[in-house]
């Protein structure tokens, strides 16, 4: 039996809209110490990790290990019927047909219960070894989000350019090229805003725009991004949540002949 | 000529001839093989030298004074098919002076040569669709390209040639219609090749009448030839009993066959009616006032929009591209006019029929460029015409908008930077992740 209740549904909220446009159906694998979900996209170019753990819970009990085989864009609808400040509960049964959302007023009397289909879906779990990255960029989400709705207008591939003073967002488009270069900064009064960069060696790499305009859907989960790349390996972007994360695994492009 | 084409041209007419058992006439294998219809024609001699015995030439014999029957009428320059190459001979001794002997076409010997046009049709539609007939073919094939009748065409709408205009006259009797309709002065010359065709009609002592065909750029009253025309008529009135013997005689080479439809003869007559209203002014070509020559212009132009186009109107036009464009040409010089008229008075011309004027104008304009240079048709006699069309004007735009296109490109093609990215290729998660 699962039983979780979020203090606000913002949260599961924002978790669904950051994941449905890259993912459409995923598992969401309950165990004692929180919800974990880990899918991949059709093209198996993007990878989401998201750990919800008991801690974002206000009330969270789960027995065994269930699996909810959720279609994203039924949950997302249903999601969105209750306020942001209602209080969510999600029930499951133990081998659960359906998964019970209720929301609860937390000024009036007034209790949502939605009931949603599961489904049964095969996921091959992929195995992410601890990574090392070569360099880590720390960042305002809202500040990376705005840098690639900007450079994805040029072209289909943005380009992260390492260097030890600097990160370089590049993009060279058939009608014209555009660089956003961002120094490391500390803003000691306001943390979320600063800008670090650490770097073990110069990285220079090439991602989908597409694919990083759909991570920066995650941007309202934080309010700053964390970017680990390394050396023709899989970048990470990771929004940390109050108790977890979204992580997003990028595969970068490389050259045809390489 | 090369070695390699003769060889070319042996394994074509034997495979067309021999093996297909389908003619072969000197300007396909001209086209065929892109060599001058005089190598052509060597060709199939060639050919038929050897292979006697499997194919039969049709001569094309050129010569004087050939004469049908022994009391035949003895004509100019003939040039005679002959089908049946035992006959040539024959044919040979009806010419006093032959010019030349040449292979028309070659058929397999037990093809029925009886369908000789159907042989020549199918040919030339063979031909045709092989290669364009543009300049460089031309020369390639050994033509001698004619006069470009275009030019004589813009030379009449600007410098008011008269002896364009006969050409134009004859040459394309289509093209008058739009040209009557319009411009004062333009219906004015046409006036004139009227009465020179009347003339050769009639006697040929009227070698007082001015030649406008010979002088393009003198002018010559009307009045006074339309003085001496109503000379003209009476004189062949009173002579006609004695004159049309006379006429028959005239052998039929001299005189050009000149194809007027009928179908266009009403307007003639209205602009003769509106020419004769503005006789006055005619005798001072130099500076014709602009106003009334404008007023005419707007006259002959509304009356555009009066005609009813039937079908078989619109077919002849749409058959002879040339016109078309010589009447959007001179729409468009009319338009010039209009607007210069239209600042001079605006209460001629009501306004909408303008607009129409400049929607009709702007359609023609775009249908231009889509106009091929040289134009190949079947006259009604079965002739190959060729018709050279003057090069529109917006091309020039055209190929300046391509240009800009390729510059564009080959920028990008040198800046290496956008195809450094889209060269890339993605990779998949699957390559840096195991399966648990």
């Amino acid at each position: 039996m699962l039983e979780g209740k979020f203090e606000e549904s913002s949260l599961m909220k924002k978790v669904v809209d950051a994941i449905k446009d890259s993912v459409k159906l995923c598992n969401f694998n309950c165990t004692e110490h929180g919800v974990t979900v880990q899918a991949v996209d059709d093209s198996r170019v993007l990878l989401i990790s998201l750990l919800i753990g008991e801690a974002s819970f206000e009330e969270y009990r789960c027995d065994r290990n269930i699996t909810l085989g959720i279609d994203l864009e039924s949950f997302n609808k249903i999601i969105k019927n209750g306020n942001s400040s209602d209080f969510l509960t999600l029930i499951a049964e133990d081998s659960p047909d359906n998964v019970l959302i209720i929301f609860e007023d937390k000024k009036k009397d007034r209790v949502s219960e939605y009931s949603l289909k599961l489904m049964d879906l095969d996921s091959d779990f992929l195995q992410i070894d601890d990574m090392e990255f070569d360099a880590t960029i720390t960042m305002p989400s809202s500040e990376f989000a705005k840098i690639t709705r900007d450079l994805k207008t040029l072209s289909e591939s943005l380009q992260i350019i390492v260097t030890k003073e600097n990160v370089k967002f590049s993009s060279d488009g058939d009608f014209g090229t555009g660089n956003v270069v961002l120094k490391g900064f500390v803003d000691m009064d306001k943390p979320d805003e600063s800008i670090k960069i650490d770097m073990a060696r110069p990285i220079n790499l090439t991602f989908g725009a597409k694919y990083i305009a759909d991570i920066v859907k995650g941007t309202s989960l934080s309010e700053s991004v964390t970017i680990k790349l390394a050396d023709k390996s899989p970048a990470l972007f990771e929004y940390k949540l109050p108790s977890g994360f979204l992580r997003f695994y990028l595969a970068p492009k490389f050259d045809e002949e390489e | 000529m090369v070695m390699g084409v003769e060889i070319e041209s042996e394994r074509f007419l034997a495979n067309r001839v021999l093996v297909d058992g389908i003619s072969v006439t000197y300007k396909l294998l001209s086209r065929k093989l892109d060599v001058s219809i005089s190598d052509a024609k060597k060709l199939l001699y060639g050919f038929y030298q050897s292979n006697k015995d499997k194919v039969a030439p049709i001569y094309l014999i050129a010569g004087y004074g050939y004469s049908e029957g022994s009391e035949g009428l003895k004509t100019g320059l003939t040039v005679r098919l002959i089908r049946d190459a035992s006959k040539l001979e024959e044919v040979k001794a009806k010419f006093d002076k032959i010019e030349s002997i040449q292979v028309f076409a070659l058929l397999p010997l037990q093809n029925d040569i009886s369908e000789l046009n159907n042989v020549i049709q199918t040919n030339n539609d063979e031909a045709i669709s092989l290669a364009a007939l543009d300049d460089k073919n031309y020369v390639k094939w050994g033509y001698i390209s004619g006069i470009s009748y275009t030019e004589e065409i813009s030379d009449d709408v600007q410098g008011k040639s008269q002896a364009a205009l006969v050409a134009e006259s004859k040459l394309s009797p289509a093209v008058k219609q739009p040209v009557t309709a319009k411009k004062h002065d333009l219906a004015k010359e046409k006036e004139s090749p009227q009465p020179t065709k009347k003339q050769n009609l009639g006697e040929d002592t009227k070698s007082a009448t001015p030649e406008p065909a010979k002088k393009p750029f003198v002018y010559v009253s009307r009045k006074n030839q339309q003085a001496q025309q109503q000379q003209q008529q009476q004189q062949q009135q009173q002579q006609a009993p004695a004159s049309r013997p006379s006429n028959r005689n005239v052998p039929a080479a001299k005189t050009h066959p000149v194809y007027t439809s009928r179908k266009i003869k009403p307007d003639k007559v209205v602009i003769s009616n509106d020419v004769d209203e503005n006789e006055d002014d005619d005798m001072e070509v130099d500076d014709i006032p602009k106003k009334t020559k404008n007023a005419k212009n707007n006259k002959d132009l509304l009356s555009l929009f009066d005609d009813d186009f039937d079908d078989e109107e619109n077919a002849d036009h749409t058959s002879k591209s040339q016109p078309i464009m010589v009447s959007s040409e001179t729409v468009k010089d009319e338009k010039e006019d209009l607007d210069d008229q239209m600042d001079v008075d605006n209460e001629d011309i009501p306004n909408p029929r303008d607009e129409i004027l400049e929607n009709q104008q702007e359609e023609e304009e775009e249908e231009e460029p889509e106009q091929p240079k040289v134009t190949t048709e079947y006259d009604e006699d079965g002739y190959l015409v060729t018709k050279a069309n003057k090069k529109p004007e917006k091309k020039p735009e055209k190929k300046q908008a391509q240009r800009k296109k390729t510059q564009t490109a080959s920028t990008n093609t040198n800046n290496g930077g956008p195809h450094n990215t889209n060269k890339k290729k993605q990779a998949s998660l699957m390559a840096f992740f195991g399966k648990k």
